[in-house]
């Protein structure tokens, strides 16, 4: 399985502007240690919002390069979501240990899927990017590497505009 | 000034019923270890690959996900299941699509797909939970999604249609409001064991 989503390596990385730049729906979810995390809360950081499962082949495979990602952004005004739909900690546990990497950036629990049904989502994975002030500005649809330069260029560029 | 024949000729080509324009082959793969079968095409700027789901991973996959064995049973042999990749792979433009437009073909004619809505109506009589109908909307393919450039996403796609069935699959999408569409070949569902 991972064969066939593999090829979107060598396709080019792109995120779409959303038009308007509608305002972020706010949530506060819990990760997997119970701690409370608050999106409205990160106002002035760029937040990379990601919706995922653990059975969704792309959500998986996207992992890797979010960590990667978060290791070159964190410490700025950045901030990252992995907003799990539907599945409990055990579960979540079970994915990031055969992942063979440490996954450091918060994983949050949509374990009802309530939040979900206020973002424009209707696929896993799907990504937004909010701005400092709130506003959802970039959107992706499907799995994506997130260390690519051309997206963290995008993100870097939201950072500096706090 | 053109002849009689030439131009029932010309007429005749005129009436002909739309075909795809585009004589894109379809490529069929087979995995060496598990036998499970793959076919793939690349068309007017679009991927589509359908690789066969076995119904003991419908079973695996959906029993942990709260789905009653009935119900479970009802998914893996009541129809036949892909893992589906669809791919907008423009440079330039964003396309949209509706798998209610998309047909299966076979010897006795054409049907829709089987959509995620025909589904959840089955499970909401079965009382199936909100959880695992949650889960299986989202391990579905979605029935409408519009593609920006770099987009794409893989999912179950489903046909009303026996275990081990051959069917072309007619697919359709719109490019800057304009209908496209493709026919994926000599498709097969899978059966009990592939291998």
């Amino acid at each position: 399985m991972l064969l066939q989503v593999a090829r979107a390596d060598s396709t080019p990385q792109t995120m779409t502007a959303v038009p308007d730049k509608p305002a972020a729906p706010d949530f506060a979810l819990q990760d997997a240690d119970r701690v409370l995390h608050r999106l409205s809360k990160q106002r002035g950081k760029a937040v990379l919002v990601n919706f995922w499962a653990t059975w969704c082949p792309p959500c998986r495979r996207e992992m890797p390069s979010m960590q990667r990602a978060w290791k070159k952004l964190q410490g700025g005004n950045f901030e990252m979501y992995a907003v799990n739909v539907g599945e409990d900690e055990d579960t979540i546990f079970g994915f990031t240990f055969s992942t063979g990497v440490e996954l450091t950036f918060p994983i949050l629990l949509d374990r009802d899927a309530h939040i979900i049904k206020a973002w424009p989502v209707v696929a896993l994975p799907t990504s937004f990017v909010i701005d400092p002030q709130g506003r959802i500005v970039y959107r992706a649809v499907g799995g994506r590497e997130w260390d690519d330069p051309q997206l963290l260029r995008q993100i870097r560029e939201l950072m500096d505009n706090k | 000034m053109l002849s009689r024949h030439v131009l029932a000729g010309v007429i005749a080509i005129c009436m002909m019923p739309a075909l795809p324009l585009f004589g894109a082959e379809s490529v069929h793969t087979t995995d060496p270890d598990t036998g499970i079968e793959s076919w793939e095409i690349h068309t007017q700027n679009v991927s589509l690959r359908l690789t066969q789901i076995l119904p003991d991973q419908v079973r695996g996959f959906y029993s942990a996900r709260g789905f009653d064995a009935e119900s479970v049973e009802l998914l893996a042999t009541g129809a036949c299941v892909f893992q589906t990749i669809f791919r907008n792979e423009s440079a330039k433009r964003a396309i949209e699509f509706n798998l209610a437009d998309w047909r299966v073909l076979t010897a006795k004619g054409e049907q829709p797909l089987r959509l995620e809505r025909d589904w959840q109506q089955e499970w909401a009589k079965r009382r199936v939970s909100a959880s695992a109908r949650t889960a299986f909307r989202f391990a579905l393919y979605p029935t409408e999604h519009r593609y920006e450039i770099g987009d794409w996403n893989m999912g179950m796609t489903t046909y009303a249609l026996p275990l081990g069935s051959r069917f072309d699959l007619r697919f359709v999408w719109r490019e800057n409001g304009k209908r496209r569409e493709a026919v994926l070949y000599g498709v097969r569902c899978a059966e009990e064991t592939t291998k």
